[in-house]
């Protein structure tokens, strides 16, 4: 059953559309009676269903935990091993009467059965408490499904259950290098499927792992934070250009992809705002140059095939590494000593950066990357706002002045946004 | 995908799990049966930690060491496998010496114990064990950190543990593995580990 508002707009629309010969009547009347005949499956039998077997699968596990004393051993193994068989059974038994839907839900239970069954050994053999180890035999077991059944949602159960391995691992302080492999299997897998979600989740899995373990990594190879940012900056900012390729060439997953790029590169940018400790050298400072020239070099054969993008877009590129790395240089001084950039000058650039980034998103008819560079150049001014308070002028007349301009500001930034908008709507249109 | 591709790919998940899980049976199941068994005394450790739920955790002498007491090799960190040589005369179990590696030879009175280096405490003087005014205090953990107990008898446990009357059984293999066989009371056996 569709909902009644989207039934009542759609009928609007199709008059206004008649109206303008967009839409011949003939056609109109066909959409009308679709909406009228047509019933769209529904998910909620299916959710219903999973939810009911989730209860039941843990009404088990329940009971088997809280029965160990008077049941055996061998009987509660075996009641483990009938019920992972028995619900892998039901899922094959739904495939064949062609219920996907169902069957998803039952492998669903299966791996669920499978981790409790983990967690159950261990507790009738009091194993040590190895979380880390239990998740990635559970994320083995899923993966190893997912990949046999070809199952999406024993990938998202892989995908979920491997970042709670290495956020495990990372939040024991150590360098978890060992995640890419299985990640590797699973991004494999979402790509295979052309599955949006999974590929997002597989993205989200790599930026958490990727943020994870920078500060291990930064400390072992004697890497100061400012130059862990321009790594990961210059990383960001190749995942964007790479994202603006592939939607070039039609790929649809193309656009996401320079969101997180995007996203990524003008957070990072921010953080080095925050940063007081500075560069850790010359030598670093070499190193870090060398890497940030390969992003002006991709971007210009980008725009060799994108005419899109200038040579004005190539620099505001290369500025987001650049900027970090003015961010930690020593051209601030604090108590008569040697100091990281003070704001009023990074400060600048970032909004600079951000006004770029609107003129660049509606160049690319691009509304995230515009509302990015709003919500950015809004973000930038409440910090200045805040940490120029008290020290520039009396608190009344700071309150005063920054509240006008604040207003004045956000009046004109939402008439650009609007204006920016519009012209958006009237080229995709 | 088509039915034949389905079934295999159900039978290829289901065996994979089994095989982990019956893998984890197995490898406890094997080192239950080791002839070498031992007990170990517990220690008192901060009551509001020990009784989580149904499982009581375990905590033992032979988990600090300081090196005036008995011999430890110098070259263990934190993180690492450490072997802890048993003397299993007596009542209790005792540790005899701390290596890095797993000793070639052991006599009839002796058992190996694998443990991880937790932390190591240089400089320390001791004032009431041994006769040292430079030591190093060893912290070890071992893999029989908790037990499950039957519900509402952990708060009875954790006392008698705390009184350093519970000792726990354990079973080793030569290479220094260890499993929990039962639980000690009083020199009385409270709780068996059947293998199945």
């Amino acid at each position: 059953m569709r909902p009644f508002s989207y039934a009542k707009r759609l009928t609007s629309d199709l008059d206004t559309w008649i109206a303008k010969d967009w839409v011949t009547e003939e056609n109109a009347a066909h959409i009308r009676a679709s909406l009228d005949g047509e019933e769209t499956p529904s998910r909620l039998p299916i959710v219903i269903t999973i939810l009911g077997a989730v209860l039941i699968g843990f009404s088990i596990m329940a009971f088997v935990a809280a029965n160990w004393a008077e049941m055996s051993k061998g009987l509660r193994l075996g009641l483990l091993a009938v019920t992972m068989l028995s619900t892998y059974g039901v899922a094959a038994y739904l495939h064949l009467r062609n219920q996907a839907g169902f069957a998803e839900a039952a492998i669903v239970i299966g791996i669920g059965v499978f981790g409790a069954s983990i967690m159950l050994i261990g507790q009738m053999y009091h194993l040590p408490s190895d979380f880390s180890a239990g998740l990635l035999a559970w994320a083995l077991g899923a993966l190893v499904t997912a990949w046999a059944v070809q199952s999406r949602s024993a990938l998202i159960a892989t995908q979920l259950l491997l970042m709670g391995w290495t956020g495990y691992e990372l939040f024991d302080g150590s360098l978890h290098l060992v995640y890419l492999l299985p990640w590797i299997a699973a991004t494999g897998l979402a790509v295979r499927l052309d599955w949006t979600p999974a590929k997002h989740l597989a993205l989200i899995g790599l930026f958490f792992w990727m943020f994870g373990n920078v500060p291990s990594l930064a400390e072992k190879i004697g890497m100061g934070p400012i130059e862990a940012l321009v790594i990961l900056s210059i990383i960001f900012v190749l995942l964007w250009v790479g994202g603006i390729l592939m939607e070039h060439k039609g790929e649809v997953f193309g656009s996401a992809i320079q969101a997180y790029g995007a996203l990524g590169a003008i957070v990072l940018f921010w953080i080095g705002q925050l940063i007081e400790e500075g560069l850790q050298g010359q030598g670093a400072l070499y190193g870090l140059l060398a890497a940030i020239a390969i992003v002006p070099v991709v971007a210009f054969f980008t725009s060799r095939k994108i005419e899109t993008i200038a040579l004005t877009d190539i620099a505001a590129f290369s500025i987001f590494p650049i900027g970090l790395l003015i961010a930690g240089a020593p051209l601030g001084t604090e108590n008569g000593e040697l100091a990281t950039a003070p704001l009023f000058v990074i400060a600048p650039l970032f909004l600079a950066i951000c006004v770029w980034l609107i003129a660049f998103g509606t160049k690319l008819h691009n509304r995230f990357l515009i509302n990015l560079g709003f919500a950015a150049f809004g973000a930038e001014a409440l910090y200045l706002y805040l940490e120029t308070f008290g020290s520039l002028l009396d608190t009344a007349a700071f309150f005063a002045i920054g509240g006008i301009l604040l207003i004045v500001g956000g009046f004109v930034w939402e008439k650009l946004r609007r204006q920016a908008m519009a012209r958006d709507q009237e080229v995709s249109s | 995908m088509n039915r034949n591709r389905i079934l295999i790919g159900l039978t290829v998940a289901v065996l994979f799990q089994t095989g982990i899980l019956v893998q984890m049976v197995w490898s406890q199941i094997t080192l239950l049966n080791s002839p070498t068994e031992v007990v170990l005394q517990t220690t008192a450790v901060d009551p509001r930690d020990i009784f989580r739920g149904d499982y009581v955790i375990l905590d033992y002498k032979i988990s600090t060491i300081a090196d005036g007491t008995i011999p430890i090799d110098k070259n263990l960190e934190p993180g690492k496998d450490v072997f802890v040589v048993l003397n299993t005369r007596g009542r209790y179990a005792t540790a005899l010496r701390i290596l890095a590696t797993l000793p070639a030879t052991l006599t009839a009175d002796e058992a190996v114990i694998r443990g991880t280096v937790n932390w190591t405490n240089e400089n320390v003087r001791l004032t009431t064990d041994g006769d040292c005014g430079d030591c190093t205090i060893l912290s070890i953990s071992y893999p029989i950190d908790s037990y499950f107990v039957p519900e509402g008898t952990g708060i009875q446990l954790e006392a008698q543990r705390n009184a350093n009357r519970l000792g726990v059984i354990v079973a080793l293999n030569e290479d220094g593995d260890v499993a929990i066989k039962g639980l000690m009371m009083n020199d009385i056996k409270i709780y068996d580990t059947p293998l199945f």
